[in-house]
């Protein structure tokens, strides 16, 4: 029951993005350049979707009819920017030649729907090796369903197998419930083609809130010391919710456990930027810097005036105080 | 319609306060029910006649009958001390009558589980002969009674200074509360217009679906729109000391009479002196007129404040439209004050509320007050049961 409650936060984290896609806030034009399908890629899947689970689709088109306010389409636009800006500026700078020949892999831990492999396979091309996204078998067999349905009708969009994973293996759709053994997950990344040795990016958007404290201290130590054993070429982007020092960690936590009994059990430990930083700076090497930083921020001083000005104009925004509010309790953490 | 009136105010109360039906069946002719599950009590069809207080028909009623004695209010109404003062609301009936029962000191009869210890007050002497007096917030609980508004009303006269509807769940019976309240006691009640009372932000911001979910239909929204077209754009206290507004000054504006002859009774504009009364913001940084981030309205600084003061001779610019997690801002050397009423907004930012009560010589009191609890004691809950989520990024 705990675990069809988290997969649920998916259906939000969905209808929030289609939401975004029909206000224009998404994709930004920076990804549109590169990958044209954004739009077409995700509202196909969302149509798709029904033929497969009607329970499902019911329940994020209930979500997007009540959960549409501009604040969230802001917060959703920049949950997915930020995201995409710091694997493509950062990690991965397509015109860093140095970085040209680098070849590597992606793991989405606890992906949902998020679709963003075909993105990225456009973009990367033949430097992803693989990209690997796990979630809960319910979850994953949905999207391979749904996916492996598309592929039938457009093969040239998402050139798939059967199963939903890409006919070169290249792209791994992996059932696992994360609070099991981290043992038991490295053993099935293995079985699935994940190459230790490899330069490797480990995905967790808004994932590791849901996992208890000792559960997710085990999942980043052991990932960490099995990618580093063989070459010292981990990273790591996660975006979650903080708790903050005043009351909104507080009240988000009754407001979820109360609404959908969902909990979040790290939300008030790692409530601030540098509590929650300091989760993965205990455990991986000292030497590697890491980078946080919370959604205002990202707000504030990384999106272009240009764009941010489009993006106010998505939509008429009412109220900065509360924006500032809520955007300050959400990070962006990568290394 | 005084009757009728009344029958909507106790049944609005009534909803708000949670009360269970079988405690009210004996002394009602109707049976209240709680909001939170019974929204299908609203729709006309229902076969129940004692459940149609709040039909479309007696809502059509009421905002003809208010719009009658909006009409003669002036564009800067006038209210004269003792007067409490209040900002945005926003939906959140819950609070409203919390905010009476605090407001009014009544408090101790309104509440059950009340906080035995007297709340802490900090006085502190202005330059010019007044006193602010701040108290610590209250530990706000449900209340289980309609509050006593004849009482209420009594010992204080109320500004509200707009954002009535949206965000919350019952932007409705927060804004038919309101204009009830006007009807039945039409000098003691002042109801300023804010940037939410538009159609066009109504839309967007909730009470256009709110109206849909509980009627079918968006009769009752069109009907309240028009009232909103009818409410003033600011209020003076006794000598015109203090100027009360939603958002706040423009640059259209340098004088009070240029308020005066706006042609008010429409929808609000995307621009002009007008839109700006319910749209701008003070800012401590900017030293002259600047574009505003919301997109309409503009940030004006002390210079501004300062010069619109001078001109006018006010003491105090009194605004609300602004968020402040500790419930009131006073800025520009206490020249303007925030204030916001709306306690841990949206249900989610953890902010308190105040409002601010100005006595017969002219004395500051904020008295600061949290949300009521989400969960009463018998387990309602003030979330309706089909909203499916909170608003946060999962």
């Amino acid at each position: 029951m705990e675990q069809l409650v988290i997969q649920e936060t998916d259906y939000d984290a969905i209808s929030s993005k289609i939401a975004c896609i029909n206000k224009k806030y998404l994709p930004d034009p920076q990804i549109f350049s590169v990958y044209p399908n954004y739009e077409l890629l995700y509202n196909s899947y969302f149509n798709e979707l029904p033929k497969v689970t009607r329970r499902s689709y019911n329940k994020i088109k209930k979500l997007m009819s009540s959960n549409n306010y501009p604040i969230m389409n802001i917060g959703t636009y920049l949950r997915t920017v930020s995201i995409d800006h710091v694997l493509s500026l950062y990690l991965l700078p397509n015109s860093d030649n140095a970085e040209k020949n680098n070849h590597f892999q992606i793991i989405n831990l606890g992906c949902g729907t998020d679709l963003r492999y075909f993105q990225y396979n456009h973009i990367y091309e033949e430097r992803l090796e693989r990209y690997i996204d796990v979630d809960f078998p319910m979850a994953i067999e949905t999207k391979g369903r749904v996916l492996s349905n598309l592929n039938k009708k457009n093969p040239s969009l998402f050139d798939l197998n059967d199963n939903g994973g890409s006919t070169d293996g290249k792209y791994q759709l992996m059932s696992f419930n994360l609070n099991r053994n981290t043992d038991e997950l490295i053993k099935q990344l293995e079985l699935v083609g994940c190459d230790f040795s490899l330069k490797t990016i480990i995905i967790t958007e808004c994932c590791l809130c849901y996992i208890e404290d000792a559960k997710s201290i085990e999942l980043i130590s052991k990932l960490n010391s099995v990618f580093n054993a063989k070459t010292n070429n981990l990273h790591w982007v996660s975006y979650d919710p903080i708790g903050g020092t005043d009351k909104f960690g507080q009240i988000m936590t009754d407001n979820l456990l109360f609404q959908r009994n969902l909990k979040l059990p790290t939300l008030l430990t790692y409530n601030t930027k540098e509590k929650y930083s300091k989760r993965f700076s205990s455990i991986i090497n000292s030497d590697i810097s890491i980078k946080i930083e919370d959604m205002w921020e990202i707000f504030q001083t990384k999106i272009p005036l240009k764009e941010k000005t489009r993006v106010q104009k998505c939509e008429f925004l009412d109220e900065l105080e509360e924006l500032k509010i809520i955007l300050s309790h959400y990070v962006i953490l990568y290394f | 319609m005084t009757d009728k009136i009344d029958k909507i105010i106790e049944y609005i109360c009534l909803s708000g306060t949670n009360s269970t039906a079988q405690e009210y069946t004996n002394s009602q002719t109707y049976s209240p029910s709680i909001l939170t599950s019974c929204e299908s009590s609203y729709n006309t069809t229902n076969t129940n006649p004692n459940n149609n207080i709040l039909s479309e028909e007696n809502i059509y009623e009421i905002c003809q009958y208010i719009q009658d004695l909006l009409i003669q209010e002036p564009n800067i109404a006038h209210i004269d001390t003792p007067v409490t003062i209040c900002g945005d609301i926003h939906g959140q009936l819950h609070d409203l009558l919390n905010l009476f029962s605090i407001s009014s000191g009544t408090n101790n009869s309104a509440f059950d589980d009340q906080d035995e210890t007297n709340p802490v007050t900090v006085t502190t002497n202005n330059s010019n002969g007044t006193t602010t007096t701040t108290t610590t917030p209250i530990n706000s609980t449900r209340t289980t009674s309609i509050p006593n508004f004849s009482q209420s009303l009594l010992n204080t006269r109320y500004i509200f200074l707009g954002d009535f509807v949206d965000r919350g769940f019952y932007s409705l019976e927060t804004f038919l509360l309101l204009i009830c309240l006007k009807i039945r006691y039409p000098d003691r009640i002042i109801l300023v217009r804010g940037n939410h009372e538009t159609r066009q932000i109504t839309k967007v911001y909730g009470f256009y679906d709110e109206c849909i979910r509980k009627y079918g239909n968006c009769n009752v929204w069109r009907y309240c729109c028009e009232v909103f077209d009818y409410l003033p754009l600011g209020c003076s206290i006794n000598d015109g000391t203090i100027f009360c507004l939603h958002g706040g000054l423009s640059p259209d504006v340098k004088n009070l009479n240029e308020i005066r002859c706006i042609d008010r009774k429409q929808e609000v504009p995307h621009m002009g002196a007008m839109c700006d009364l319910l749209w701008s913001d003070p800012d401590e940084l900017v030293n002259s007129w600047s574009v505003s981030p919301r997109g309409a309205g503009y940030l004006f600084g002390k210079n501004e404040v300062d010069e619109f003061r001078y001109l006018n001779n006010i003491d105090l610019i009194a605004r609300a439209h602004q968020l402040v997690m500790e419930g009131y801002k006073e800025m520009f050397n206490k020249g303007l004050v925030t204030v916001w009423s709306a306690p841990n907004y949206c249900y989610r930012c953890g902010n308190v509320a105040s409002v601010l009560t100005i006595d017969n010589n002219m004395n500051k009191t904020y008295k600061i007050f949290d949300a009521v609890p989400i969960k009463d004691n018998r387990g309602n809950s003030i979330i309706p049961n089909k909203k499916p989520s909170m608003d946060y990024f999962l």
